[in-house]
């Protein structure tokens, strides 16, 4: 049991950083991630040896999320992240700083929908598969919406003139 | 531009490393002369390496204290609901986070973590090949190996003569250090490391921007292999490995650039390694 624990215990922060991308606020992150880790907890039986612990721990938090988001009739469209949570720690020089918030300034302008394909598939490495459940569509609209989100984010990224804009250009 | 009859999405495939077998050879070779191909797909490794690079700040924050609370009551309460109470759990190797590449010994040390990361994750899945005693050797030495590799001098790539001469020596054959230039990536450096049973080497590559890292390791192994393949592929949570032998040398292809990569670089090794038995010194 404790082996489990600590695996889960292992995962909170990839759940925060999903969960702030998901809600776009430090606190109701934080908050999203707790009742995810009650949920889990309580349904550990549920989870089959084996399989992706972060994918079904992705699974449980974001139906809480959509649960929330029904129970309190809000938008989905969140607050924007501020400019200090936009800023992410990054190895490297000024450039490689720059392109970074090039990045993160790209990606918070797509949409929710090509965001979170994008964190789960290309930031959290889930596989097609994987990401299918979290998000409950096929796996035929994972491709399809993943080709979208990149290709977004090639357009946005493309027109850069800034610091290392030119490397983004296909 | 992208020329045909490559589109966008496969690159975006090729360096995800789920461009289809079929299509794959293809593409290499057309990469192999076309510079616009080429410069595409190191923009989209670049843009790749930033898109993981997302939110990283948020990983290396400390957790609140309400979160692991929550985790650890469960510990406590027993849940005796959860199935693991009474399963045959095999505890997993804790093995480290994936976390942002630094270069030289920081790369050798994430390297060797993502395989016990690898390790950990495999142990579960394939009971048939986790039974396998090649498996079991890779996890063992390979988690062992971070505290001992804290100890050793690793080679930077100034000195990378003197390590092919060390490994030469703790393979007990000569071992020619792969140019992976073709798949942009270069040699940053590597260590020996002392093994379960034998010692054993890594070479350690970094494509042009450090972001992506592909780890040879090297080690022999004297006893015959008790599953008749050449070469599988396994993947983990932060990571693919190809593991294959050839005459009494395995080899383990590990990298967090895809399977693709972690497959071409592993055919190439191995099929070098079958067409040319490298003599024993």
């Amino acid at each position: 049991m404790d082996d489990v624990v600590s695996l889960i215990e292992g995962e909170i922060p990839r759940l925060r950083r999903y969960a702030r991308y998901l809600v776009r606020d430090v606190d109701r992150a934080d908050d999203l991630v707790q009742d995810a880790l009650v949920r889990a907890i309580s349904n550990l039986d549920k989870w089959q040896r084996g399989t992706n612990l972060r994918s079904w721990l992705f699974v449980i938090l974001r139906n809480v999320y959509i649960n929330d988001l029904r129970k309190l009739r809000t938008s989905p469209a969140p607050a924007e992240l501020q400019d200090d949570d936009a800023a992410v720690g990054v190895c490297g020089g000024q450039e490689a700083r720059q392109a970074m918030v090039e990045m993160e300034r790209a990606f918070n302008q797509l949409s929710e929908e090509h965001r979170e394909v994008l964190l789960l598939v290309a930031v959290e490495g889930l596989e097609y598969e994987e990401a299918s459940r979290v998000l409950d569509v096929p796996i035929g609209t994972v491709r399809s919406r993943l080709s979208r989100a990149r290709s977004a984010l090639r357009d946005i990224l493309q027109p850069s003139s800034g610091v290392g804009g030119k490397e983004w250009i296909l | 531009m992208i020329p045909p009859p490559f589109s966008v999405d496969d690159i975006e495939d090729y360096v995800n490393g789920r461009l289809s077998l079929d299509r794959l050879d293809d593409f290499e070779t057309a990469l192999e002369h076309d510079r616009a191909l080429a410069a595409a797909v190191r923009a989209c490794r670049r843009r790749n390496a930033a898109l993981r690079r997302l939110g990283a700040d948020i990983l290396v924050e400390s957790v609140p204290e309400r979160l692991t609370r929550v985790a650890r009551s469960a510990a406590s309460a027993g849940t005796s609901r959860s199935a693991f109470a009474t399963a045959t759990w095999q505890s997993l190797p804790s093995g480290p986070r994936t976390r942002r590449m630094a270069m030289g010994t920081l790369a050798l040390a994430f390297v060797i973590g993502v395989t016990v990361g690898w390790a950990g994750h495999d142990a579960v899945v394939p009971p048939a090949l986790a039974c396998d005693p090649i498996v079991r050797d890779v996890t063992t030495g390979f988690s062992a190996a971070p505290e001992r590799v804290r100890n050793l001098l690793p080679f930077p790539e100034g000195r990378q003569n003197e390590l092919m001469e060390w490994l030469d020596k703790a393979v007990g054959r000569s071992v020619a250090r792969p140019d992976l230039s073709p798949f942009g990536y270069r040699f940053v450096g590597g260590t020996l490391i002392p093994g379960y049973e034998c010692a054993s080497g890594v070479l350690v590559y970094h494509d042009g921007d450090g972001d992506d890292y592909l780890g040879i390791f090297i080690w022999p192994r004297t006893d015959p292999p008790p599953l008749s393949f050449s070469r599988m592929a396994m993947r983990g949570p932060a990571g693919d490995m190809q593991i294959g032998q050839s005459d009494g040398l395995f080899v383990g292809v590990v990298t967090n650039a895809g399977r693709r990569l972690a497959e071409a670089t592993a055919v190439g090794l191995f099929s070098v390694f079958d067409a040319v038995p490298v003599p024993a010194r």
